[in-house]
């Protein structure tokens, strides 16, 4: 008996002792998480938090003073703008799948396809993806530019055709900003893409083949199912990006001619920086993630639906 | 890891040595090739242009009868233009500015990201799943819809009640919490074999020694992938810097570009400025082509 007592009191001293080691480590651990912790907290949670929570408050300048209710939301709701401004952020992102979606995906194919040249193909494609957006606005900015000394009047002046005025035409102006950030961002995605397709297993080509399949069967029947997956959360994370456009707008065009590319991530730009009314620019911000979480939810409930009906 | 590799020894793509025998796929290939020609005509074009119209003058920009080249062009002009652009701009110091703030994120990027990445994958104290569950979701929210709190928090910060505008330390702070990072580092300190470590830990080396003696170094390749990408990221940031500092000393290359725009200078100015604005990246990409490239394939695997 006092034996098995005093292994008894042993192995609770050593669970104690063992114990306080793991606390000991596991300190010593959360200290190397904590600046992590610490920049997370302050630049992401507790702004996003405060964000909604301010966006109930009258503001003095950057001063919250009293609770108001929905009255910011109102007031933003309310404003000529915001329809014309909500209406143009959905033709940001419609433009932007119309026109950047497939082709980077297209681009990687091909890439993929041709066996000259590889490295220096790459090198190329990417090009546009080493300057930095800003860049790439000015650049675009002045190849749109209405007179003759912008590059693509330039070009429809060898066909004697009249300077257009690009960028001041309202219908398209955001087409032809959509046309810049792709420009720009192409490339990078048709990189990301590559890398993908040279993860496909080739023997998957091959039966294909053997089944008789052609050139474009082999690629729907292999190539689509297999980067489906990476496709749809680039399309995602695309579609998101562009939702809360703000840079080239910005910059391009400063929303104009008269708001035809005004967006929502400009309009709050606006409200915060040049009105200082940071109560609406938050406010605009809550509503732009609730829009987002509605169409989250809903391509989730999609996506199990497609699931089931597979199955 | 693996992908990586892949990269250097191509995979070919659907057509095989068989099918490139037959008449219909040679003319495919034809085709696929005047496709990615075209593609380069639009990727160059604008870049020709750009330099082409930076070395022209000013008289030969504007009017109907301009030119894709510049018409009157010699070494000695080309490199007058040069100089003056440099100073008119004041290149050098914005070059200094820009890699201060774009090295001190880095530096945040790397060390603050690493450590957490080092932390959730290797140590995993309690509750530190959560946190990763936690930075897993954060990185699906928006990010325009902290910009008002930001800007507040940087006038005054919290606790330490200090300003920090004019400064590089909120472009800093924000590098800090690069979510996508923590995930990168993790996932790759993660393919590390266990056996060294635990070796290591019977030796009796602490977390931290092991970190530096034994992570870092097979880390190199992510390290230097991350910190190029940070690096190229801010090198081009202009809204914060914009919103943040208006100290003229203090401006940074994306300002620069931005306020460029309306400026008063001709555009060939303008294009040359925009020249100066991707040299640091193009001089990168040169020296590290395949590390930007293997990166990319890291995060599209992990994507």
């Amino acid at each position: 008996m006092r034996i098995i007592v005093k292994n008894k009191q042993k192995n609770n001293i050593k669970k104690s002792a063992r114990r306080e080691l793991r606390i000991k480590k596991d300190f010593g651990a959360w200290a190397l998480l904590l600046p992590s912790v610490i920049a997370v907290y302050f630049i992401i949670i507790r702004s996003q938090t405060l964000s909604v929570f301010w966006s109930f408050f009258n503001m003095q300048g950057f001063t919250p003073t009293e609770f108001v209710g929905l009255d910011n939301y109102k007031r933003v709701l309310t404003d000529t703008v915001f329809l014309k401004t909500f209406i143009n952020t959905w033709k940001y992102v419609l433009w932007s799948i119309l026109v950047g979606l497939l082709l980077p995906f297209i681009t990687a194919i091909v890439m993929n396809e041709l066996l000259h040249f590889r490295r220096l193909t790459r090198a190329i494609v990417y090009l546009p993806g080493i300057m930095p957006a800003v860049s790439v606005s000015l650049l675009w900015y002045f190849m749109y530019y209405p007179d003759a000394s912008g590059m693509l009047n330039m070009f429809l002046n060898v066909f004697g055709i009249e300077p257009y005025a690009w960028l001041q035409d309202s219908k398209f102006t955001i087409l032809y900003i959509i046309i810049s950030t792709t420009w720009g961002g192409a490339g990078g995605a048709a990189i990301y893409y590559f890398a993908g397709l040279q993860g496909i297993n080739r023997e998957l080509y091959e039966a294909a083949m053997i089944d008789g399949a052609g050139f474009f069967r082999r690629h729907l029947a292999v190539t689509v199912p297999q980067m489906g997956g990476m496709l749809a959360l680039f399309t995602a994370r695309q579609c998101i990006s562009v939702f809360n456009i703000l840079d080239q707008p910005l910059q391009m065009t400063d929303g104009g001619p008269n708001n035809a590319s005004t967006s929502l991530g400009l309009l709050s730009y606006r409200y915060a920086f040049v009105n200082y009314r940071p109560q609406f620019a938050m406010a605009l911000s809550v509503i732009m993630l609730l829009t987002l979480v509605v169409l989250a939810v809903i391509y989730f409930k999609l996506d199990k639906k497609l699931e089931e009906n597979q199955m | 890891m693996k992908k990586i590799r892949l990269f250097f020894t191509f995979d070919k793509g659907a057509l095989t040595d068989a099918d490139m025998k037959k008449g219909k796929y040679k003319l495919l290939y034809a085709l696929l090739i005047l496709y990615m020609l075209v593609y380069f005509a639009i990727v160059l074009i604008p870049v020709v242009w750009m330099v082409a119209t930076g070395f022209k003058e000013p008289a030969e920009i504007t009017g109907l009868n301009g030119t894709f080249f510049p018409k009157s062009l010699t070494f000695s002009k080309a490199a007058e233009k040069i100089k003056t652009t440099w100073n008119m701009l004041n290149i050098g110091p914005t070059y200094i500015n820009t890699f201060i703030m774009a090295g001190g994120s880095v530096i945040f990027t790397v060390v603050i990201n690493g450590l957490a990445g080092y932390v959730l994958s290797r140590l995993k104290p309690k509750g530190s799943r959560a946190y990763f569950k936690l930075v897993f979701y954060l990185m699906l929210l928006p990010t325009t819809i902290n910009m008002v709190p930001l800007y507040m928090m940087f006038t005054d910060f919290p606790i330490l009640h200090i300003n920090m505008m004019n400064s590089y330390l909120p472009i800093w702070l924000m590098a800090g919490a690069s979510l996508f990072d923590i995930l990168l580092f993790k996932t790759s300190f993660d393919s590390i074999s266990v056996s060294l470590i635990e070796s290591a830990k019977i030796d009796g080396a602490a977390p931290l020694k092991i970190f530096f003696k034994i992570i870092i170094p097979l880390s190199v390749p992510v390290i230097t992938t991350v910190a190029i990408f940070a690096f190229n990221g801010q090198v081009g940031a202009y809204f914060w810097p914009y919103v943040l500092i208006s100290d003229k000393n203090m401006e940074v290359l994306g300002v620069k570009m931005f306020k460029l725009k309306s400026g008063s200078t001709s555009i060939d100015y303008k294009m040359m400025g925009t020249l100066f604005s991707i040299l640091p990246q193009i001089i990168i990409f040169a020296l590290f082509q395949k590390r930007i490239i293997g990166g990319i394939n890291i995060g599209g695997v992990k994507g």
